[in-house]
């Protein structure tokens, strides 16, 4: 199947998903009252917004799979490997149980993102070769000790502080900030996909190893570092802005990958709308089956994701 | 004749039963409490020389600060109150097991029990009047206690209008709210309220897309410390569009189903009432 065909119809996909996620909610609107009064009714707005924020996040952590699997050469590779989701773990624990979530409505995710960065940071510095491997090993480490660090955290936190934290870490994009949130996370995602799609070549020349790709003129070094920093910040800037949502960023690119085959000029674009569509879709299923309480995203997106990966898996196994 | 006896003899050896429990149930020597409602318990009935020690959260009244601290609701601090060697430990529900486990083996009284409502904090005062022999203060508490609710239900039932819907927020983000069995709930519907939370028990957290259909009323904020303002996502709620958002005077005598509670109830509805009737009059002034 040529790109574009590929691309046209992953694109209808994540429209229908976008509508669906602007039609669907706890509330029924007809659409009527889309308007009240010359304005955008209160709802609509909402889930304008909370579907905007799902598309983004879900877009980038498809991409930042993508890359961490193919640098990594390892298809169990996930975008919280470096260390991200433990430290935008404790940053943001740090923030709600300290007390400066009371700053401001801003101050949660700049400590998540400020956790990630850090813990990214340490996992650069302290791995000295910066193989893909040892990066992987020291992203294990930092992640690791960042979650001990982070339930030392917890264990001292009050049950309303907990609840925060626990509720952070499910995911969730009802709180998405449309202009310090959503806008650079959308400008970020932008410029990691011109970035991914010009240099496709490479990232397919480290997926067979660094010596293959180092000898056919990349730096294999520096553009692993690059590769991974880019998905890294990318993972981070999600987290910081939607918590810790599992699986979109390993099933997706993943599933893309078996679809359409390892050509990344190829399957870039339509990963990053399958993320967008799958994350979409997870968000409004959290908000239809549960109207009242609303379910995770990151609760749905593990449930949903885990039997259709398996399926597909198997599916494949079989048709082989 | 012998169906006689046997109605008047059952009774009075259950009595005699019930009493003879009732003598064993008081204790005499120390009371930790790790419970702020019930630390005002003893307080309010007199009993406040025999607490040795309170929990990290109870602060009221202002004297028990000057005790030492055992924990909290959830882990009391064993070794500490092991050391003190109380006679009773009281608190809620919420105690670890096989803590309370412990405290019985080195043979201290352990008194667990939800106190979540009224009929809690009923149970507790009689329970605590046995406990601390101090029966008399302890009607006098329940005989007060009935009294202001009579007071609060008659004022609900000659009201010219309608309860105001309320969401009560516990916490912002996620958001968490009191629901329909909770001492918010109850003691909001006192002052007036109507918890826009029906289906959900306890303390759920909720959809603010569930907020904007039910376009509360009024936001009672117990969220201590948060600000609504800097969050976008409330700012679509008509309710902090058109400024109510209330912060209860004193948020522990409405959180806590202790003696106080009473007065947090007075204190909220009139502060409604203010809050409503300005309103009322902005609304109707040419």
């Amino acid at each position: 199947m040529k790109t574009a065909r590929i691309i046209l119809i992953y694109l209808a996909a994540a429209i229908a998903a976008a509508v669906c996620g602007v039609l669907f909610g706890a509330a029924r609107i007809p659409l009527s009252e889309f308007v009240q009064d010359g304005a955008l009714n209160p709802i609509v707005e909402l889930r304008i917004v909370r579907t905007a924020a799902a598309a983004v996040v879900g877009a980038s952590l498809a991409v930042s799979g993508l890359v961490f699997q193919a640098v990594l050469r390892n298809s169990l590779a996930e975008p919280y490997l470096l260390g991200v989701s433990g430290g935008a773990g404790l940053g943001a624990a740090g923030a709600i149980i300290l007390g400066f979530s009371a700053w401001g409505f801003m101050s949660v995710p700049l400590f998540a993102l400020l956790g990630a960065v850090v813990a990214n940071l340490l996992v650069f510095a302290a791995v000295r070769r910066r193989s893909a491997e040892e990066l992987l090993l020291g992203g294990v480490m930092i992640g690791t000790l960042a979650s001990s660090l982070l339930m030392v955290v917890i264990t001292f936190s009050h049950s309303h502080d907990m609840a925060g934290v626990i509720w952070w870490m499910l995911g969730s994009v009802q709180n998405v900030d449309p202009a310090r949130q959503l806008a650079p996370a959308s400008i970020l995602l932008a410029a990691a996909l011109v970035f991914l799609f010009v240099r496709a070549g490479d990232v397919d020349l480290l997926t067979f190893g660094p010596e293959y790709a180092w000898n056919h003129g990349v730096n294999a070094r520096t553009m692993t570092v690059v590769l991974l920093a880019l998905a890294s910040l990318l993972a981070a800037v999600t987290v910081s802005m939607a918590g810790i949502i599992g699986f979109c960023g390993l099933v997706v690119p993943h599933i893309v990958r078996r679809l359409h085959g390892g050509s990344h000029r190829k399957i870039l674009i339509p990963a990053a709308l399958a993320g967008a569509a799958f994350l979409m879709l997870a968000d409004i299923l959290g908000r239809v089956v549960s109207p009242v309480r609303e379910l995770p995203v990151g609760m749905v997106t593990a449930a949903v994701g885990c039997p259709v990966f398996l399926w597909l898996l198997n599916r494949s196994r079989a048709g082989s | 004749m012998r169906r006689l006896l046997r109605f008047l003899f059952i009774p009075a050896v259950l009595c005699l039963l019930v009493s003879c429990s009732e003598e064993k149930e008081v204790v005499s020597g120390g009371v930790v409490s790790l419970s702020p409602a019930l630390t005002e318990l003893v307080c309010h009935l007199g009993r406040e020389d025999r607490l040795v020690a309170r929990s990290t959260a109870c602060d009221w009244p202002e004297s028990v600060k000057k005790l030492p601290t055992a924990g909290d609701f959830a882990e009391p601090e064993l070794e500490k109150i092991l050391s003190m060697k109380p006679a009773l430990v009281v608190s809620n529900e919420f105690v670890n097991p096989k803590d309370a486990d412990a405290l019985r083996q080195a043979g201290i009284a352990v008194e667990l029990h939800p106190c979540d409502g009224f009929d809690d904090y009923r149970d507790w005062v009689v329970r605590m009047g046995r406990l601390l022999e101090c029966p008399d203060e302890a009607e006098a508490e329940l005989k007060r206690a009935a009294a202001r609710i009579a007071e609060f239900e008659s004022a609900l039932q000659t009201a010219d209008h309608k309860p105001f819907r309320a969401l009560y927020v516990i916490w912002d983000s996620p958001l968490l709210t009191a629901g329909a069995d909770s001492l918010p709930d109850a003691v909001g519907r006192l002052a007036g309220l109507e918890n826009i939370v029906t289906t959900e028990k306890g303390y759920p957290s909720i959809s603010l897309e569930f907020v904007l259909k039910e376009d509360p009323d009024v936001i009672v904020w117990f969220a201590h410390g948060k600000d609504w303002k800097s969050n976008p996502s409330w700012r679509g709620i008509r309710a902090v569009q058109t400024d109510r958002v209330l912060i209860p005077r004193d948020d522990s005598a409405l959180l806590r189903p202790g003696p106080r509670m009473f007065d947090g109830i007075a204190d909220l509805k009139a502060d409604l009432e203010k809050m409503f009737s300005s309103r009322l009059n902005s609304e109707t002034a040419p």
